[in-house]
């Protein structure tokens, strides 16, 4: 669950940094994009799970350790990705 | 370390000792002075189990036999922990085994053990301390000195759980995983040759690191009161550091002999106060920005743009 939570959020900063490099002329070739993509989402996500303390905060804010404040960041985090899905619906990126 | 009327073990035990049943090696015939040492040689949840005394043996931490102090080799004031694989009596008295089973190895520590956390503190970090003393090593070529072995230590890994014990209610942290060299090096006064000389036993220290959200949570459970506070912790699983299965009968381990082993605690604290104010403000500081950040992900509204509005127009 939150690997998941983690895989999506990179997932969708990946989709945003490739397409805004599409955008700008570069990363024309499908085999770039998808190259550029894998590239981008393995490097935040290792480095989300492995460098940061992301993940344990994560499962503290679920596990109810932080409290109220906890649940505050899971809504804000929650909105956060619906609003990048919605935007990748409507707009082809996750930030408009 | 408190010392209590009954000694340092009084509610301590040792909970799990390899898990295997060298019962009827260690049972000598020839005399009954030895069945509760004997019948600790397989240990099942804090209780001799080996054989049938009519009544619980309790695996009280020393054997029965209390002994606590400040011994120089070991970094805090230690106990020596019985390990009952080895004859006391009769005619086989300190033969060993040679193997005690390959786990789990755990122990239940009582209060105690916690006389030295403040009381409303929480723990950031602990650190075990088990040693060997009974056999000096050399260092420079790792030779056993006594019995020409050679490369008696090695590097093993291992998993750690840690359970707090606190008003009937429990609260664990399964998965703790060290990786330790078996060499404990200490210093030594020679005193023949008036010397300072470097020795080595079969020891390792492992350090329980939690997280300040761990910190916290176990602040909750036992509202900083180490008076009343146990704690069970498990080590299992052995392995070598390279991927190899691991041997326990060949592989010295300080916890997995005979006769003694030597432990300490250390611990080092964290103020509940502060760390929960930090991490909690924090938090929501983090909530704000993040609102800010899916808000401004929209396009209804750009900061940046109109931060930037009359440089850009």
């Amino acid at each position: 669950m939150i690997e998941a939570i983690i895989y999506i959020s990179t997932l969708l900063i990946t989709l945003t940094v490739v397409g805004k490099a599409g955008d700008a002329g570069y990363l024309n070739g499908a085999l770039q994009r998808g190259f550029a993509g894998v590239s981008v989402q393995v490097v935040s996500a290792n480095f989300l799970i492995s460098y940061t303390n992301f993940e344990s905060f994560i499962r503290a804010c679920f596990d109810g350790m932080i409290g109220i404040h906890g649940y505050a960041f899971l809504l804000a985090l929650g909105v956060l990705l619906v609003v990048w899905i919605n935007n990748l619906y409507e707009y082809r990126q996750a930030i408009v | 370390m408190y010392v209590g009327p009954n000694g340092p073990g009084t509610y301590s035990y040792v909970w799990s000792n390899g898990d295997e049943n060298w019962t009827d090696y260690y049972d000598d015939p020839a005399t009954t002075a030895d069945d509760h040492i004997s019948a600790c040689a397989y240990i099942v949840e804090g209780q001799c189990v080996g054989i049938d005394v009519g009544y619980p043996v309790p695996a009280i931490m020393t054997g029965g036999s209390y002994m606590l102090g400040v011994d120089w080799k070991l970094p805090a004031p230690s106990v020596s922990l019985f390990q009952s694989h080895r004859h006391v009596s009769g005619g086989l008295s300190g033969v060993y085994a040679g193997s005690s089973g390959d786990g789990p190895f755990a122990y239940k520590l009582g209060p105690q053990y916690f006389d030295a956390m403040e009381q409303n503190e929480t723990l950031d970090k602990w650190r075990f301390t088990f040693v060997d003393r009974e056999v000096d090593y050399s260092c420079s070529n790792l030779t056993n000195i006594l019995n020409g072995q050679s490369n008696i230590f090695s590097v093993v890994k291992f998993d750690g759980t840690m359970t707090f014990i606190y008003d009937n209610s429990t609260l664990t942290y399964p998965n703790f995983e060290f990786e330790e060299y078996t060499q404990y090096k200490y210093e030594t006064w020679d005193q023949v040759h008036l010397r300072w000389e470097t020795k080595c036993h079969v020891g390792f220290d492992i350090v329980w690191d939690f997280t300040g959200f761990e910190s916290l949570e176990i602040s909750d459970f036992n509202r900083g009161d180490w008076d009343n506070t146990e704690i069970l912790f498990t080590l299992d699983n052995f392995r070598l550091a390279d991927g190899g299965k691991i041997d326990i009968g060949t592989t010295a381990l300080p916890i997995a002999g005979d006769h003694f082993v030597d432990f300490s605690i250390e611990h080092q604290q964290v103020s509940t106060v502060e760390a929960g104010f930090v991490i909690k403000v924090g938090t929501l500081l983090l909530s704000f920005v993040t609102f800010a950040f899916a808000l401004a992900s929209t396009p209804y509204w750009d900061p940046f743009r109109n931060a930037f509005k009359g440089a850009l127009d």
